[in-house]
């Protein structure tokens, strides 16, 4: 890892680098024929582009010449300042190279890096390390992936042999070295291992979207008529497309739903031929599940962990059955639909369970009603062609088949905004052409109304005791060709599903492969009532085989994510709460209890273990993203926000180079500092909707009364804390009425009073702004007058997200990001530093926590004004905002981990320290903080009245000692500092060290 | 009132300007004013002088008032002509004609717009105040602009249509904005209704007049979902446009200047196909139900008479739809 400046090299000005690129009209001919010319001009053009860059970024390497006929490939190569010379007529590789090689000799290099075009892994740290890595005069050889071909080679100049690249190539470079009496030292770089043209390799996949445009159209998806091309085109070549766009879409994240599956009722007024859900009346057996059935699968299902209950059922009996009709009239209910939406509502209430309805045709009126009971609803629309509707189809007498039907009850659910899911069944007679036909439809559905959540391609099983029992299953591939051509029709950002238990386990991954993203509800209690034959494969199972296929399988709820994060749009008023509280920043489900503040749990397990774990990261932009961090570039904003949706060993990975980062800027030790919050009122005339502490002056909450301390109080307060040792009050409170910038000005007067040596770190930047404004003063001017009074530092608070789109749902009063940067930067110029915060995890998207942490490296870089990022998890419990059901429950542990690691990442070289908090955290979690590029945890605190108004019950105080215990108990060496870092006068350090903390509450006014 | 018309039912007429506009005024004429919607064109929109210019509806609109100037088959009867010669004076553009009168048309739908109105409303307003009895509705209240790329280059429509006079050669058409525009809120409710009697596609050129509104999804889910039958009346007679450049577009495009080339333009959206009588040797190759009538609409008597036997088509195959589904 390189973070200082590198030094100059004695050897640099010596070492050519010789990029060899064929002809755009041949380059890359193994990528094959569905890859069209110009995707493949901008995948060579790209990857050209990335290894320049990098070679530039190599300050030993003195000059790139690039070795080409093609006219664009030379004009790219001059536009980024490599040499370009042509290829000799009728040249091969090895003669083209062989060419580079000699005009780098006659120009006074000393050694040749021959390096291709098609490995932009490479970083310049994998330059260095072969550069490096040979000897004085020696060479140095990278081999492929494979190990058999040659990458990269490193030659002294003249070259003592010729290049003999191609298949084997390894093996003979190192033959022609010993033979000419040259050592070769034997470099494995990761980074240029890996190019690009074997394609049915997955990490290498990941780059084409980066390259190219796939497909036509704006939304980087096949034209109606390229799409009916798909018909005829090669099964490999559209899924290595279509694996391309789906990872351009959803990365390496597989998704699934536990769910609980209410089969309300198995009759049917259909008589589709495949089917086996659906019975006829018998004797003996109700028509319907009772209330009480449904409540004790839906408890179960929740029991054993499941976020979603699935209601399907027959379409509409009570028209073909009595037995039907009579049962619903025993219930009380007019019909199927009246009585699954008292269901659905019971379930909801009951267990917290999101209904998704599966019920058949329901109309727009219909469709709304569902809504208020329901997260999301569902019809496959199975096929658009009429023509299995007519005699000897299999829709014959099915009614609700018919495609035109479908298509309206699709549309219904599109104009009530209802999320949804629909699909195809594959291999039931419908022909290819009618496949397309109905993608396209589905696309248009959705491109109309946006309701589209998921599609899923299910394949057709024959099932015994049905009229197909004989009609043969739908082959693999016929299953391939349907996902791929949904996901080239559909587009990157369209879920696309297939069920997982309808196929070998050993089969899932070519699944992927095609296309799929998700993998449907998955049952731990009830068998699947639709292919009773084939259970649902165990989770473990899944999530093996899904790792297999190089994914990551990650738990989803009842609405598909991407509409989840707009949830006011697609949600009834009813379903914002319960939905909201199941979810993370990107819409998907928590997958753990574990909230901020709360401290009956322990961080999970799991999320712990992979922070320490050292894992390469499995995707290649996190990879990327990685690396130019620690080589110090600065990331930007879809880049960071990518960072914060890492899973599994690219979460591992995030957080080992954080902490690599941390160590290399500040070493193993942990600083903490030993202070006393002093929050002289809650009474705030602001209304920010996330805040539990600041009441209004005549507030009747039951927890806490609206207090407001005297200036003795604060004088006392303070005096006390310098008797316990401390360096540093930190002083905020609500905005209460009657102050103005003479109240500030008066309260840190009474600090120095009660300490006259004591740091005050205090006002949030919404509170110097209020006492500018009231005394009529530049923000400058009132805060030089409160730093000639005492005032030594400020609390970056009330920054929440620095976003006005989230500002105006969580805090619209308050202060914009505007206005808080101008009280930052005007603070920093008269000489005032100050923290930064970012409070996260409520109503806040990824996007928002970039575009937060690229604001605060701006501004810092500007003023260098900040000591460190403070990361404050949203503590939800009695947050006014959450009590109303309209926010998450805060951060997941992973996400607050994230936080930490990932500023430690965009902030490394700007800001230097990264807190955790233990109020927020816990003990446990601010720990493990320290090994994801935490390196403080921030203050003892002795009284913390604001995280706990918001429920947070990890205490009060933790006493030096026990801080230090808890900074020891991660390996980690602790050091009381000053709130500038320094050293604490031995006096209060010994004083602080021998607190055992105050034996009684240390104030009752609050 | 006439049989076909008397069955209560309501109907939805797509059209584009010119040749569509003579068979609304046919249909018009044969349906009371609360059973017809006619859905325009909005593809040639655009923006002239800082006015909203949309010319299908405008030709509708002065067609189905009484108000259209027949000599030049657009704009307004007795129009006079100020204006442009007040911007020619003054060296502006003068390629796009603007009549004094139809200025206003432009200007008081501008002003709307520009209070926060839809264009909907704003064609409401406006066939209100001309005494155009059916409802009038643009295909969308957002804008769809329909580009020409040609031999010389991506062009505008009206650049395109107007200002080259279709010279260039056309290559593709496409349709700005259309997947992200919506269905007008009058038009989904007219087709959403219980009682639509049928759909009729008026003669108008598909490519230029009829694609715009095909480019929008939600306007291809509701055809897709139609609760009545959908049927087009041929734009060529004979191997020849009856108006436009729809023989050219066709020839441009590699198309057959032949019926069939058009019955498989609308394939999938329409269960029936009006073709002239002097085409009627083409009706057998035609892979769907046919109606072989004079299409050439000279007189009002030619265009009522179209009209009816257009809604008589639709009724029969809706009839006939109903057995089946028996």
């Amino acid at each position: 890892m390189t973070l200082a400046p590198r030094p100059p090299f004695p050897g640099a000005g010596r070492t050519f680098a010789i990029v060899p690129v064929k002809s755009l009209v041949h380059a890359k001919q193994r990528l094959g024929s569905a890859i069209s010319a110009e995707t493949r001009r901008q995948l060579v053009l790209g990857m050209l582009g990335d290894v320049l860059e990098t070679l530039a970024r190599v300050p030993l390497i003195a000059r790139t010449i690039v070795v080409t006929r093609d006219g664009e490939v030379a004009a790219a190569a001059s536009a980024r300042g490599a040499e370009v010379i042509e290829e000799p007529e009728g040249a091969d590789l090895n003669a083209s190279i062989t060419s580079g090689l000699a005009r780098a000799a006659t120009e006074g290099g000393r050694r040749a890096l021959v390096i291709p075009g098609d490995v932009p892994l490479a970083t310049p740290t994998d330059i260095e390390a072969v550069l490096r890595g040979a000897t004085a005069k020696g060479g140095a050889i990278v081999p492929d992936a494979n190990g058999t071909g040659t990458n990269t080679l490193l030659l002294p100049l003249p070259a003592p042999f010729a290049p003999a690249f191609g298949p084997g190539s390894f093996g003979e470079h190192k033959r022609r070295a010993a033979a000419a009496g040259l050592a070769v030292a034997v470099v494995e770089r990761e980074g240029l291992a890996q190019d690009i043209d074997l394609s049915d390799d997955l990490r290498r996949l990941e780059w084409l979207p980066r390259y190219a445009q796939l497909g036509i159209g704006p939304h980087g998806r096949l034209d109606a008529e390229a799409a009916y091309g798909l018909e005829t085109a090669d099964l490999r070549e559209m899924m290595r497309q279509a694996e391309a766009m789906t990872l351009a879409g959803f990365g390496r994240t597989v998704t699934y739903s536990r769910k609980v599956f209410i089969p309300l009722t198995q009759l049917c007024r259909d008589v589709c031929h495949y089917c086996t859900f659906a019975r006829t009346p018998r004797h003996g057996s109700a028509a319907f599940l009772s209330p009480d059935e449904v409540l004790a699968i839906a408890r179960a299902g929740a029991e054993a962990g499941c976020k979603e209950s699935l209601f399907t059922l027959g379409d509409q009996p009570e028209v073909r059955y009595r037995a039907a009709r009579e049962a619903l009239e025993r219930l009380g209910y007019e019909s199927t639909l009246a009585y699954l939406e008292a269901m659905a509502k019971l379930v909801l209430k009951e267990t917290g369970l999101l209904p998704h309805i599966n019920a058949g045709i329901m109309d727009e009126a219909w469709a709304r009603r569902m809504k208020a009971v329901s997260a999301s609803q569902g019809i496959m629309l199975e096929t658009a062609s009429d023509r299995l509707s007519e005699r000897g189809g299999p829709h014959f007498g099915s009614p609700d088949k018919v495609p035109a039907v479908r298509l309206e009850a699709i549309a219904a659910a599109g104009r009530a905004q209802v999320p949804f899911t629909t699909g195809l069944l594959v291999g039931i007679g419908e022909t290819r052409r009618e496949r397309i036909d109905a993608l396209l439809t589905i696309r248009d559905l959705a491109d109309a109304y946006g309701h589209v959540q998921e599609v899923i391609i299910q394949n057709f099983r024959a099932k015994p005791g049905t009229r197909m029992a004989n009609a043969p299953d739908a082959s693999l591939d016929e299953h391939l060709w349907s996902i791929a051509a949904a996901r080239l029709i559909l587009g990157p950002d369209m879920s696309v599903q297939a069920p997982p238990n309808l196929h070998d386990m050993g089969d899932l991954g070519s699944l992927v492969k095609a296309g799929v993203n998700d993998w449907g509800g998955v049952s731990p209690v009830t068998p699947d009532h639709v292919n009773p034959e084939a259970p649902w494969p165990h989770l473990a199972r899944l999530e093996a085989a899904t790792s297999t296929a190089g994914r990551v399988l990650a738990e989803r709820t009842a609405i598909a994510p991407r509409h989840a994060l707009e949830p006011r749009k697609w949600l009834a008023k009813e379903l914002l709460a319960p939905v909201l509280h199941k979810l993370d920043v990107a819409g998907m489900a928590r997958e753990d209890e574990w909230a901020p503040g709360d401290a009956g749990r322990l961080p999970p397990t799991r999320d712990v273990a992979l922070v320490s774990r050292r894992a390469a990261p499995i995707s290649s932009p996190i990879a990327r993203t990685l690396d130019r961090a620690m080589s110090g570039r600065r990331l930007g904003e879809a880049e960071i926000a990518a960072l914060f949706a890492a899973r599994g060993d690219d979460f591992s990975a995030i957080c080992k180079t954080a902490d690599e980062m941390r160590r290399a800027r500040c070493g193993d030790e942990v600083t903490y500092v030993v202070n006393r919050n002093i929050n002289y009122t809650n009474i705030c005339t602001y209304g920010c909707k996330f805040c539990a502490f600041s009441k209004g002056r005549l507030s009747a909450n039951v927890r806490d009364k609206p207090y407001d301390l005297e200036l003795e109080e604060v004088a006392e307060r303070t005096r006390q804390a310098w008797q316990r040792g401390a360096t540093e009050v930190c002083l905020q409170g609500g905005i209460a009425p009657k102050y103005t910038g003479h109240t500030y000005l008066a309260i840190v007067e009474a600090v120095k009073i009660g300490a006259p040596d004591m740091h005050v770190h205090a006002f949030s930047p919404l509170e110097v702004w209020h006492g500018a404004e009231t005394l009529g003063l530049d923000l400058k001017d009132y805060l030089a007058r409160l730093k000639a009074q005492g005032l030594s530092s400020l609390p970056g608070t009330a920054a929440e997200i620095l976003d006005d789109e989230v500002r105006r749902v969580l805090c619209p009063d308050k202060i914009t990001t505007d206005q808080w940067i101008a009280v930052m930067e005007a603070a920093h110029a008269v000489g005032l530093k100050s923290t930064a915060t970012i409070m996260f995890g409520h109503v806040d998207t990824a996007d928002h926590w970039a575009r937060h942490l690229i604001r605060v490296r701006d501004l810092q870089e500007r003023t260098g004004g900040f000591t460190e990022l403070v990361p404050l998890a949203f503590v939800h419990m009695e947050s006014p905002i959450f009590l109303r059901g309209q926010a998450r429950r805060g951060p997941t542990f992973r996400e607050a981990v994230l936080m930490h690691a990932v500023g430690r990442l965009v902030l490394d070289g700007a800001i230097a320290n990264v807190q955790a908090s233990w109020v927020k955290l816990g003990p446990e979690g601010a720990a493990a903080c320290l090994s994801a590029g935490a390196n403080d945890v921030g203050g003892t605190l002795m009284n913390e009245s604001i995280t706990r108004a918001a429920g947070a019950a990890h205490g009060q105080e933790m006493v030096a000692t026990a801080i230090e215990a808890m900074i020891r108990s991660a390996g980690r060496t602790p050091r009381q500092r000053t709130t500038f870092y320094g050293e604490p006068p031995p006096a209060q350090r010994a004083t602080a060290m021998a607190d055992r903390g105050a034996a009684e509450p240390m104030i009752a006014a609050e | 009132m006439s049989t076909a018309a008397g069955d209560g039912a309501h109907w939805v007429a797509l059209c584009g300007g010119i040749g569509g506009a003579k068979l609304a005024l046919g249909l018009s004429r044969v349906l009371p004013p609360e059973r017809l919607t006619i859905v325009v064109n909005t593809g040639d929109d655009f923006r002239h002088f800082g006015l909203h210019v949309s010319p299908d509806i405008d030709t509708v609109l002065y067609t189905l008032a009484g108000l259209s100037n027949t000599e030049l088959g657009w704009g307004l009867a007795g129009e006079t002509w100020r204006f442009m010669e007040g911007v020619e004076r003054l060296g502006g553009p003068s390629w796009f004609r603007l009549g004094d009168m139809d200025l206003a048309t432009h200007a008081v739908r501008t002003m709307m717009l520009a209070e926060g109105r839809t264009l909907s409303e704003a064609t409401t307003y406006l066939a209100g105040r001309l005494g155009v009895g059916p409802t009038v509705v643009p295909m969308s209240d957002e804008p769809v602009a329909t580009q020409v790329e040609t031999d010389e280059g991506t062009l505008a429509f009206q650049t395109y249509f107007v200002g080259r006079r279709t010279e260039p050669r056309v290559r593709k058409i496409m349709f700005d904005g259309a997947e992200r525009a919506h269905v007008a809120p009058a038009a989904v409710e007219a087709l959403r209704r219980d009682d639509l009697g049928g759909i009729i596609i008026c003669p108008s050129n598909p490519w230029l007049s009829i694609d715009p509104l095909l480019a929008i999804p939600e306007w291809r889910v509701l055809l897709a979902a139609r609760k009545a039958p959908c049927i087009a009346i041929t734009p060529l007679v004979g191997g020849q446009a009856v108006k436009g450049p729809t023989a050219k577009i066709m020839g441009e495009l590699g198309l057959p200047l032949d019926v069939r080339a058009i019955v498989e333009h609308y394939s999938g959206w329409i269960d029936g196909f009006v073709l002239d009588t002097v085409d009627a040797d083409r009706a057998g190759d035609l892979a769907l139900e046919t109606l072989v009538i004079n299409t050439m609409m000279r007189t009002l008597e030619d265009r009522t008479a179209l009209a009816e036997a257009a809604l008589g088509f639709c009724r029969r195959l809706r009839q006939r739809g109903l057995e089946t589904a028996q």
